[in-house]
């Protein structure tokens, strides 16, 4: 079964283990007619009175070895056939995971993770399927089928048609019969998700039903959905009981048929079509009535599979619209050159550089040339963006290992070249493509450092921490006309500690969310140092911030994982640092297995304060040049408050840190204020200056002053 | 109620399986008209096997003219298909009573853990997923249901023909049949210990499938904090441990059955060899002693009947130990269902509890203490009285217990210490029914129902008629933008009405409340922004309101505040200031503060 780009390249991955599991499977159906052949003989030689010892232990010596050709043959068949798709599976979901790594917020803006989760499960299941069940569905039955129907027309065409023509019927009435059960059970599935989503409402509005003392009125309703649903079960049931019975008919009546014909031959042509040979006949029949059955399931299960091939590669095809400009990497690339050269400069081998070559060949843009697969597997892709016919073959020299890569044509995209290499390649490496063409003329198209593109943790570039909005504006891909920021323009100096306020719906973390890079700006609006935010690296981006998201997110691992979620291997120190900073270290102390404790479902559930420190002290840990803390310490008390972000001052000195924030007592002593207001600048300065300027930020302090008496802190 | 993640039996099967046979009981006759009719499909389904041999009997019979022959052959076909159209006229009907019985059994016993389920407090609502709640309802029954329409009727039926076949093939050739008799020890230890070693790999895969859902639910969730932390390779290497993990578990259970498919199939092949080897050897002894055609025909006609019967033998027990497992997971089903119905609801009516009669409207709070978790206070020693016809207004910040003492009038949780009175008489002392009927209540996230807007309003009662809630309606001014929609009253309402704005739920809610004509209405006034045009609306109707019977606002409206006949000001889980609107300015402490912070 063909599905399409993202599927097929199992084929060729797994072509052989199937192949292999195909052949055992005809072994076992070849081997598996053996048995009514050699029994109908058998009955045959003792009708007429011709067995004697020595045949009769011939005999057992044969069905003994067919029986054991065939138990091994079952064996491999299940391990090929049905452990491949497994393995299949597999692939297919770590593929969909990388993509999953991949995108975007933008996409995850959009797309429901339950939805995503679907192609996890049910649609790689349906999918596995084909492989598995498929796969054995499809040949089983056709060299099943074959190897019977041949070796009933040996005996006598005129009874195989007797017995082929009801089941080829049955076929067709049973690939019917089966479409409306599964209408039938449609029908059913949709009453029994009614009664659930009847169930799901009644009990989510259980406080209302009780106000109006409707408990009874409810259980009233209930049972009317509970009796359409049996009603509409015993309907299937009922259908599905009728399904069986046809079939049953049917085989029966062709095994009636096949005794009344069979017997009339016995009786009337004893020579030809002796009983034995009735026998083989009605068991070859017993064989034959699954690929029949197998042949409509596996139409059935054909067309699942390819609905679900359409939703995965719908995910699969989404591409990342925040990615690193491509030129970014080329002029990273350059610089880099410049600095290699010194090194790697040596003479090499000459070509001949052709005019034609020269432009008709490039490696496409779009896509990075070296991609990790795994660590120590690289696939290298070439696009060439136009099909010279006359290629004969295209190799990728990396120059300085002394390997020269032969590349394959990709079997659905003439334009794409690719090839694999297995070990450690060093991080940058200088590379060549070499084509030859049918005239063995070799030209050498294009030259250049490659960046192997394993996404690994390392520093780049180290920035100091300053960060310029230049008149930015800013609107959400999804709603392009409201714009949530308006012509921003101010500078966070390196070092200093910066507070942004605002109402809910300012704009303030979508402040952040541009920072961080999740969405793309403008070029020349945001700046880090003196790089434009867009034409740095984004992973060079986000390593140089520590950041405390608003919903404290928290993965349900161990404290200590979580704190030292930034690099795998932290030194139990820094977490424990990090912790006590984040005024958390009691809390996590007070716990029976301490910082081994594990969160989440299956551990402990920690309340919005804890889950807040903890959460700012994985940041802390990170020790990166840029802070940022997205309305980070709204779930802790005064004192708490007080005590972390003396803590912020102390370590952060000389480090940018910025802290939104909606409560004045959190910002006011910082180096600089922002104040936002529905998505504009309201007024930049300290606590004191803005006291002084701003009318908004006068009114917040009176505000919160208000609001404490009326909650009774202060 | 327990928690059911790793469910662990507490009851015994027998327990059990006494209770559920309890269920079958008004069905009686169903299951033993299809037990009668499974004694004859079994008897049915064993003959057929000896159908051929008797053909080959016939055919071979020399003393045989052709015709009789015919006739013969004739027959035993006519006698099979009437054999086989009867034992499909049996089993149709026996698959019928059996699943309109057992369906009939879920049916019932899903109704009573719907009622069961809908008589708990709102405590223990709120402290068990709803998911979980619905799947014991829907699920859980529905794997319940095998029980009743296949399990038990096919113990019966597989165990029947196991031993129907084989005293056949006893009558056929006692040594022969014993012999093979040797191999069902083992077929048997083989079938049911893989059955058991299955099982527990199926939940070991189980639990991996479960272990990487979870994960991957976790982590395309929170897949943006990866990324800003430029974790993608951790993330990469942790789902790939999950992935082999899961892929592991697969292998296993794909090699367990890839041994234990062609294992079976050696050993009901070994069962035939046996039969076939020694009648063979019988037959090789007859031909030795001279035996005639007739008898030659005999034995061969033997050996095809025995290689069926042996040949199929092994069916039945497949099937039992297939059964076997059917019947361990609806015990485990019917477990958690008994474990439900075995729930006592926290708060239920008292002992001799009264209806309340000529209801004034009077509610009294004396020295109220409560809290949701222990020794977290959120009402400490708060008292108040409310007379007939007042309007009283709570007010203070998030959290400061207002909602809470709403959910208290109502008899939503019971109090810790101290009373509530209502008329003077301790709601403890009435019928929740009568007492919540009295009430009218119109909470601040107004859940609606899907329907149309005439069956929220009048909310599954059907003597409420269109009239009377156009009338509510207009009452409450929500008739202005109902008549404006498609089908005005029949106009859809999606789940939780989220096709409506906050102010319009906030209308059709107290339509709602009003169609009863409560003598006690109480409100928590919704805080998001709603649009003046509807907030006008709104207050002209709480004025109307706010006439006809007693009514307590948890108020954030400064109109609605104005117009209370009291104001009591909560902080803290206290009341703190009490008072009309200009008494508490006057006064200039909380209720000033307030008024400063959010109406000016």
């Amino acid at each position: 079964m063909i599905f399409g780009k993202h599927i097929n390249k199992y084929y060729l991955k797994y072509g052989i283990l199937l192949l292999l599991g195909v052949a055992a499977l005809l072994v076992v159906d070849w081997f598996q007619l053996q048995i009514p052949k050699n029994l109908g003989q058998l009955v045959n030689h003792f009708e007429e009175g011709l067995v004697t010892q020595q045949y009769m232990s011939k005999f057992v010596k044969e069905f003994i070895t067919i029986v054991l050709i065939m138990v091994v043959g079952r064996f491999f068949w299940r391990i090929f056939v049905m452990g491949t798709s497994r393995q299949i599976l597999y692939d297919l979901r770590a593929q969909l995971f990388d993509h999953a790594l991949i995108l975007d917020q933008p996409y995850y803006q959009t797309h429901k993770v339950g939805a995503i989760m679907a192609f996890f499960s049910n649609d790689a299941e349906t999918i596995r399927a084909s492989f598995g069940r498929g796969t054995l569905m499809l040949f089983d039955s056709l060299f099943l089928a074959i190897l019977v129907v041949s070796r009933m027309l040996k005996m006598d065409w005129k009874l195989t048609l007797f017995s082929t023509i009801p089941l080829i019927f049955l076929g067709i009435v049973g690939f019917i019969i089966i479409r409306k059960m599964r209408m039938k059970f449609r029908l059913r599935q949709d009453a029994f998700e009614y009664m659930n989503e009847f169930t799901q409402e009644s009990f989510s509005g259980i406080a209302i039903i009780k106000g109006f003392v409707k408990e009874v009125k409810e259980a009233l309703l209930f049972e009317e959905i509970n009796d359409d649903f049996y009603n509409k079960h015993m309907d299937f049931v009922r259908t599905m009981i009728w399904v069986n019975i046809v079939i049953t008919v049917f085989i029966n009546l062709t095994i009636a048929a096949i005794f009344g014909f069979g017997s009339y031959l016995a009786i009337i042509n004893p020579a030809q079509f002796k009983v034995g040979h009735l026998f083989e006949f009605f068991t070859l029949f017993g064989t034959l009535i699954w690929p029949v059955m197998a042949l409509t399931q596996f139409a059935n299960l054909r067309s699942q599979a390819m609905a679900s091939y359409q939703r995965i590669s719908g995910f699969l095809d989404a591409k990342p619209l925040i990615k690193d400009d491509t030129n970014i990497l080329n002029f990273y690339l350059n610089a880099l050159k410049q600095k290699e050269d010194a090194v790697r400069h040596q003479p090499y081998a000459k070509f001949y550089l052709g005019e034609k070559t020269a432009k008709s060949i490039v490696i496409s843009k779009d896509y990075p040339l070296g991609f990790s697969k795994e660590d120590h597997k690289v696939q290298f892709n070439i696009y060439l963006n136009e099909e010279i016919r006359a290629i004969k073959t295209v190799s990728l020299e990396l120059y300085g290992l002394e390997l020269n890569i032969p590349l394959k044509k990709n079997l659905f995209n003439p334009y794409h070249y690719e090839g694999y290499y297995e070990g450690l390649l060093p991080e940058v490496i200088y590379y060549k493509v070499n084509v030859i063409d049918f005239d063995d003329e070799k030209f050498q198209n294009e030259e250049g450092f490659l960046k192997y593109q394993l996404i690994k943790h390392q520093k780049e570039e180290e920035l100091k921490g300053s960060i310029t909005f230049n008149n930015l504006s800013f609107a959400y891909p999804d709603a392009p006309n409201t714009l949530i920021l308006k012509n921003i323009n101010v500078e966070i100096k390196a070092g200093e500690s910066v507070g942004v306020l605002g109402r809910t719906g300012s704009g303030k973390s979508t402040f952040v969310d541009l920072l961080l890079r999740t969405y793309n700006v403008d070029n020349d609006s945001i700046y880090l140092d003196h790089y434009d935010i867009m034409s740095l690296n984004i992973q060079n981006v986000r390593n140089n911030i520590a950041y405390v998201p608003q919903d404290n997110f928290l993965y349900s691992t161990t404290i200590a994982e979580n704190i030292a979620f930034s690099e795998g291997e932290m030194a139990f120190d820094r977490i424990v640092e990090a912790a006590k900073l984040s005024d958390v270290y009691d809390n996590i102390a007070e716990f029976k297995d301490g910082f081994k404790t594990t969160l989440g479902e299956r551990g402990v559930t920690v309340s919005g304060g804890q889950k807040q420190r903890i959460s700012i002290a994985r940041a802390l840990a990170k020790e990166a040049p840029i802070l940022i803390l997205d309305d980070s310490v709204s779930a802790v008390d005064t004192n708490t408050e007080e005590a972390i972000l003396a803590n912020l001052e102390r370590v952060r000195k000389g480090k940018t840190t910025i802290l939104i924030a909606h409560r004045i007592s959190t910002v006011r002593k910082l180096d600089k204020i922002i104040l936002l207001d529905q998505g504009q600048l309201k007024a930049v300065g300290t606590h004191d200056e803005l006291m002084k300027s701003s009318e908004l930020y006068q009114d917040m302090v009176r505000r919160q002053t208000l609001e404490g008496r009326v909650m009774g802190d202060a | 109620m327990r928690d059911f993640e790793e469910y662990t039996r507490k009851q015994s099967d027998s327990h059990i399986f006494k209770r559920l046979l309890g269920y079958a009981g008004p069905f009686k006759k169903n299951f033993i008209i299809a037990l009668a009719l499974i004694l004859i499909d079994v008897g049915l389904s064993s003959i057929s096997p000896m159908l051929l041999g008797f053909i080959i009997r016939v055919i071979g019979n020399e003393t045989f003219t052709n015709n009789q022959k015919f006739i013969y052959i004739g027959l035993i076909i006519l006698a099979m298909l009437i054999a086989v159209g009867s034992a499909v006229v049996m089993v149709y009907f026996q698959q019928i009573l059996l699943q309109d019985a057992g369906q009939q059994i879920v049916k019932q016993l899903r109704k009573e853990v719907f009622e069961h389920i809908e008589k708990l407090s709102l405590n223990q609502f709120n402290q068990i997923p709803i998911g979980k709640l619905i799947t014991r309802v829907t699920n859980d029954t529905n794997t319940l249901s095998e029980m009743y329409t296949s399990v038990l009727v096919n113990l019966i039926r597989n165990t029947l023909l196991m031993i129907v076949q084989f005293i056949i093939m006893l009558i056929f050739n006692v040594k022969i049949t014993l012999i093979m008799g040797i191999t069902l020890p083992f077929v048997a230890i083989i079938t049911f210990g893989y059955r058991a070693i299955a099982r527990k790999q199926y939940r070991r895969v189980r639990n991996r499938n479960t272990e990487i859902n979870a994960y991957l639910q976790e982590n395309l969730s929170g897949i943006k904090l990866t990324q800003i932390f430029n974790q993608e390779v951790r993330k990469k290497e942790e789902f790939t441990i999950n992935n082999k993990n899961l892929r592991r578990e697969h292998l296993r259970e794909m090699m367990m059955f890839a041994v234990y498919r062609p294992l079976m199939f050696l050993f009901s092949m070994l069962a035939s060899l046996i039969v076939i080897y020694f009648l063979g050897i019988e037959i090789i002894k007859a031909i030795e002693a001279g035996a005639t055609k007739d008898q030659l025909v005999a034995l061969a006609a033997v050996l095809v009947t025995m290689y069926t019967y042996a040949n199929d033998f092994y069916r039945p027990l497949q099937n039992l130990s297939e059964n076997f497992n059917v019947l361990q997971s609806s015990f485990a089903s019917s477990e958690k269902i008994f474990d439900v119905l075995g729930t006592v609801p926290e708060i239920v009516d008292s002992e001799g509890a009264i209806e309340l009669k000529d209801f004034k409207g009077e509610i009294e709070f004396k020295n109220v203490w409560f809290y949701y978790v222990k020794d977290e206070w959120v009402l400490k020693d708060v008292s108040f009285k409310i007379n007939a016809n007042e309007t009283i207004a709570f007010v203070g910040a998030t959290g400061s217990g207002k909602t809470t003492i709403m959910n208290l009038i109502v008899r939503n949780y019971d109090i810790i210490k101290g009373q509530i009175l209502i008329d003077g008489i301790d709601i403890k002392k009435i019928k929740l029914d009568s007492l919540r009927s009295e009430i009218g209540q119109m909470p601040q996230d107004v859940f609606l129902f899907t329907g149309s807007i005439k069956s929220n309003i009048a909310f599954k009662d059907d003597e409420i008629s269109l009239d009377d809630v156009i009338k509510a309606s207009e009452y409450v001014g929500a008739d202005s933008f109902i008549e404006s929609l498609d089908g005005k009253y029949e106009h859809i309402v999606r789940e939780r009405g989220n096709n409506f704005s906050t102010g319009q739920r906030q209308l059709l809610s107290f339509a709602r409340a009003l169609v009863y004509e409560p003598t006690i209405m109480i409100l928590d006034e919704a805080t998001a922004n709603i649009d003046s045009e509807t907030e006008e609306i709104i207050q002209n109707s709480l004025e109307k309101m706010m006439k006809i019977s007693t009514m307590i606002v948890v108020a954030h409206r400064l109109s609605t505040i104005q117009k209370a006949d009291r104001i009591y000001v909560m902080q803290k889980g206290e009341i703190k200031e009490a008072g009309t609107h200009q008494e508490l300015l006057a006064l200039g402490k909380i209720y000033y503060s307030l008024y400063e912070l959010q109406y000016k």
